[in-house]
C-alpha cells in the first residue's frame, strides 16, 4: 500500500514536471504606486520606448529597460516594439535625434530598475511578472506578453 | 599564377559563406521586422473587440490575416478556449512554439504571440508566419552569390590568362633575350608585340643597351683589326727593310769589288791590245792573247753587271720616254734570242704616260726577266706574258711597299707559267750570284741587275711566285708629270 502510494506520488510528480518546465511566464509593465496613470495603450507604450514623448492625463511617461535577460529582451523587441533588435536600435536613435527626447535608460538588474521607477513618477518598466510581484511601491499596469 | 589560383580557391568558399551569412542576416532581420509589425497591426485591430460576444468578428479578422498569404496560423486564446481562423491547418495548433529568431525550431513557421485586451478581458493572439518564401529568397540570394563568385572567378582566370600572355610571356622573352645578350649574342634586334607600356619601355631600354654593346663590339673588333693590320704592315715593312738593307750591303760590297776588278781589267785589256798590235799576225802567241782579250771582256761585262746591281754604273742616260715602243723593240729582240718554240704573249697598252728612264736599261731589264722566265719554262709547256699598262696604286699596296705611293704608275709585268719558286728562294732571288741553275748555266746576276735598274729608276719590283704555278714579276715605274719630272710631289706629300 505504501509502495503503491509512493509510485502514485512519483507518477504525479513525473506528470507535473513537464508542466512545471513549460509553465507559462508573463511579462508585465509596471509603474510607481504614486503614478496616477491607471491605463496605458499598447501604442503609447511603443511610442514611449521609441523616444516619442507620451503624455497621459498631464503625466509624461518615462520608459526604462531591463537588460541582462536575453529572453526578456527578445520579448521586448517582438511583443512591445514589434521590430527586430537592429531596427529598434536604429529607429530609437533616429527618433531620439528627431524629437530630442532621451532614449530609454537600460538597467542591468531588477532592483536598480525598480528604484528608478519608484523615484521617477510615471516611469514604466517591463519585467517578469514574478519579479514585479516581489517589488514594493510599484504596480502592474499592463500585460505585455504571455507564453512558454 | 598558381599561387593566385590557390589563394582564389581558398578565398572563394570563405567569401561565399561570409557574403551569404551577411545577406541572410539582413534578410532575417527584414523578415522579423515585417512579421512583428504585421502581428502588431493584427493585434491592434483585434484589441477592444469583445472576444466572447464578437467571436465572428474576431474570426473574420483572423481569416483576413490568413488570406494575405503570409500568415499560416492565426488563433486567439482566451480563457482556455481557442478562437481560430477556419483557414488554419489543423496541425498548426499542435506546432505552436513561439519563435524569437528566424528559422528557430526548424518548423518553417515563425510563431508569435501577442496579448490583446478588450475591457477587462485579456487574450493571447497566436500568429504563425510562413518562412518558406523567405527561405526561397535566401536560396535565390545564395545562387546569385554563387553566380557572382563564379563570374568573378572566371574573370580572374581570364585576367590571369591575359596577364600570362601580356606580361609573363614578354617578361620571359625579355629574360631569355637578356641571357642571350649576356652570352655574347648581340646581333638580334629586340622587338616586342606587347601592348603594355612598361614592357615596351623595358624592351626599348634593353634594345638601347644591346645597340650600345653592338657599337662597342664593332669598335673593339675594328680596333683589333686595325692593330692586326698595323702589326702585319709593320712585319712586312721590317722584312722589306731587312731585304733592302741586305741587297744594299751586297750592292755596295759587290760594287767595290767590281770597281777594283775593273781597275785590274782596264790595264789588262790595254796591255793585251798593245801586245797584239806588236806581235806579227802569225805569231803563235796571238791566239793566246786573243783568248785573254775575250775573257777579259767577259769579266768586264760581269763587273759592269755588278756595278749596275750596285747602282754604281755611270753610263745610264735618263730621258722622258713612252715605254710602249721600248718594250716592243725589246720583245722583238727577245723573240730573236729565245727559241721559236717559246710562247711569248704580249699585252702592251699604247695609251700610257711617259716615264723618266734609261730605255737601254729597261730593255736589259726585260731581257733578263724573260730569260729567267724562259729558264723556268724549259721543263714545261707554258708561256711568258709580257704586259705594260698604267695603273693607280691602291693605298693598301702602297702601305706594304714603302717605295710605292698611292698614285699613278706604269707597270711592266713579266709572268710565266713555269715551275715557280719556294718562299726561301724568293727571299734570296735578288742577291747577286744566287742561282738555282746548275754550275755554268747562269751567272746569278740577272735579277740582281733587274733590281739595281728598278731602284735606280726610283721604282719598285714585286715578285710573286708559287711552286708549280709560275712566277709573276711586276715593275712599278713612277709616271712623270707634265713637266717631265717624276710625280714626286704627290708622293712626298703622301709620305
Amino acid at each position: 500500500m505504501k509502495t503503491a502510494g509512493t509510485i502514485l506520488a512519483l507518477v504525479i510528480v513525473g506528470c507535473l514536471l513537464p508542466q512545471l518546465a513549460n509553465a507559462e511566464r508573463t511579462v508585465v509593465l509596471i509603474t510607481s504606486d504614486l503614478c496616477p496613470v491607471r491605463e496605458i495603450s499598447q501604442l503609447d507604450i511603443r511610442k514611449a520606448y521609441l523616444s516619442v514623448a507620451v503624455n497621459i492625463d498631464g503625466h509624461t511617461i518615462r520608459p526604462f529597460r531591463l537588460g541582462g535577460d536575453e529572453k526578456l529582451s527578445q520579448i521586448f523587441y517582438q511583443s512591445i516594439v514589434a521590430m527586430s533588435r537592429k531596427s529598434y536600435e536604429r529607429r530609437a536613435l533616429s527618433m531620439a535625434l528627431k524629437f530630442g527626447t532621451p532614449r530609454p535608460a537600460v538597467f542591468e538588474d531588477v532592483d536598480s530598475a525598480a528604484d528608478a521607477v519608484r523615484r521617477l513618477r510615471c516611469s514604466v518598466l517591463y519585467l517578469w511578472k514574478e519579479d514585479a510581484d516581489s517589488l514594493d511601491g510599484v504596480r502592474t499596469i499592463k500585460l505585455l506578453w504571455q507564453g512558454d | 599564377m598558381l599561387i593566385v589560383l590557390l589563394i582564389q580557391a581558398v578565398l572563394m568558399p570563405l567569401l561565399f559563406f561570409t557574403l551569404a551569412e551577411a545577406v541572410e542576416r539582413n534578410l532575417a532581420n527584414a523578415f522579423l521586422d515585417d512579421a512583428r509589425l504585421y502581428a502588431r497591426f493584427i493585434a491592434d485591430s483585434i484589441d477592444d473587440l469583445d472576444f466572447e460576444l464578437g467571436q465572428d468578428v474576431v474570426v473574420e479578422h483572423l481569416d483576413s490575416a490568413l488570406l494575405g498569404g503570409r500568415i499560416v496560423y492565426a488563433a486567439l486564446v482566451h480563457n482556455d478556449s481557442v478562437i481560430a481562423s477556419a483557414l488554419t491547418e489543423p496541425q498548426e495548433f499542435d506546432r505552436f512554439r513561439e519563435d524569437f529568431e528566424f528559422g528557430e525550431h526548424g518548423d518553417e513557421t515563425y510563431y508569435v504571440s501577442l496579448p490583446v485586451e478588450s475591457g477587462f478581458q485579456t487574450g493571447i493572439l497566436h500568429l504563425g508566419f510562413d518562412e518558406t518564401p523567405a527561405r526561397e529568397h535566401f536560396d535565390t540570394v545564395r545562387k546569385s552569390i554563387v553566380y557572382a563568385l563564379a563570374t568573378y572567378m572566371l574573370s580572374v582566370l581570364i585576367a590571369i590568362g591575359y596577364l600570362s600572355s601580356a606580361v609573363v610571356r614578354p617578361l620571359k622573352w625579355l629574360q631569355q633575350a637578356s641571357r642571350t645578350i649576356s652570352s655574347g649574342e648581340v646581333d638580334k634586334e629586340l622587338r616586342t608585340k606587347s601592348s603594355l607600356v612598361e614592357i615596351q619601355d623595358l624592351t626599348a631600354d634593353l634594345e638601347k643597351m644591346r645597340s650600345k654593346l653592338v657599337g662597342m663590339n664593332a669598335q673593339l673588333q675594328q680596333e683589333i683589326m686595325d692593330r692586326e693590320q698595323s702589326e702585319t704592315e709593320r712585319r712586312s715593312l721590317e722584312r722589306y727593310l731587312r731585304h733592302a738593307q741586305r741587297l744594299e750591303s751586297l750592292g755596295t760590297l759587290a760594287g767595290g769589288v767590281a770597281h777594283e776588278f775593273n781597275n785590274v781589267l782596264q790595264p789588262l785589256l790595254l796591255y793585251t791590245d798593245l801586245a797584239l798590235e806588236d806581235l806579227p799576225a802569225d805569231s803563235p802567241a796571238v791566239e793566246n792573247l786573243k783568248n785573254v782579250l775575250t775573257l777579259a771582256n767577259r769579266a768586264k761585262g760581269l763587273s759592269q753587271q755588278i756595278l749596275t746591281f750596285g747602282r754604281q754604273d755611270t753610263e745610264a742616260e735618263f730621258e722622258l720616254v713612252n715605254l710602249t715602243p721600248v718594250v716592243h723593240e725589246a720583245l722583238t729582240m727577245i723573240r730573236a734570242l729565245l727559241p721559236a718554240t717559246v710562247d711569248i704573249r704580249a699585252d702592251i697598252s699604247s695609251d700610257i704616260g711617259d716615264v723618266r728612264c734609261d730605255p737601254a736599261q729597261i730593255k736589259q731589264l726585260l731581257v733578263n726577266l724573260c730569260n729567267n722566265s724562259f729558264r723556268a719554262l724549259s721543263a714545261s709547256d707554258g708561256y711568258i706574258l709580257v704586259s705594260l699598262k698604267e695603273v693607280i696604286v691602291p693605298r693598301k699596296l702602297a702601305s706594304e711597299h714603302p717605295k710605292l705611293r698611292d698614285g699613278e704608275y706604269i707597270v711592266l709585268q713579266v709572268a710565266d707559267t713555269g715551275v715557280g719558286m719556294d718562299p726561301q728562294t724568293v727571299e734570296r732571288v735578288f742577291e747577286p750570284f744566287f742561282t738555282t741553275q746548275d754550275v755554268g748555266q747562269g751567272t746569278g746576276l740577272g735579277l740582281s741587275v733587274v733590281h739595281g735598274i728598278v731602284v735606280r729608276h726610283d721604282g719598285e719590283i714585286i715578285l710573286e711566285s708559287e711552286l708549280g704555278k709560275g712566277t709573276q714579276v711586276r715593275i712599278y715605274l713612277p709616271l712623270a708629270d707634265e713637266d717631265g719630272r717624276e710625280d714626286k710631289g704627290k708622293r712626298d706629300s703622301d709620305g
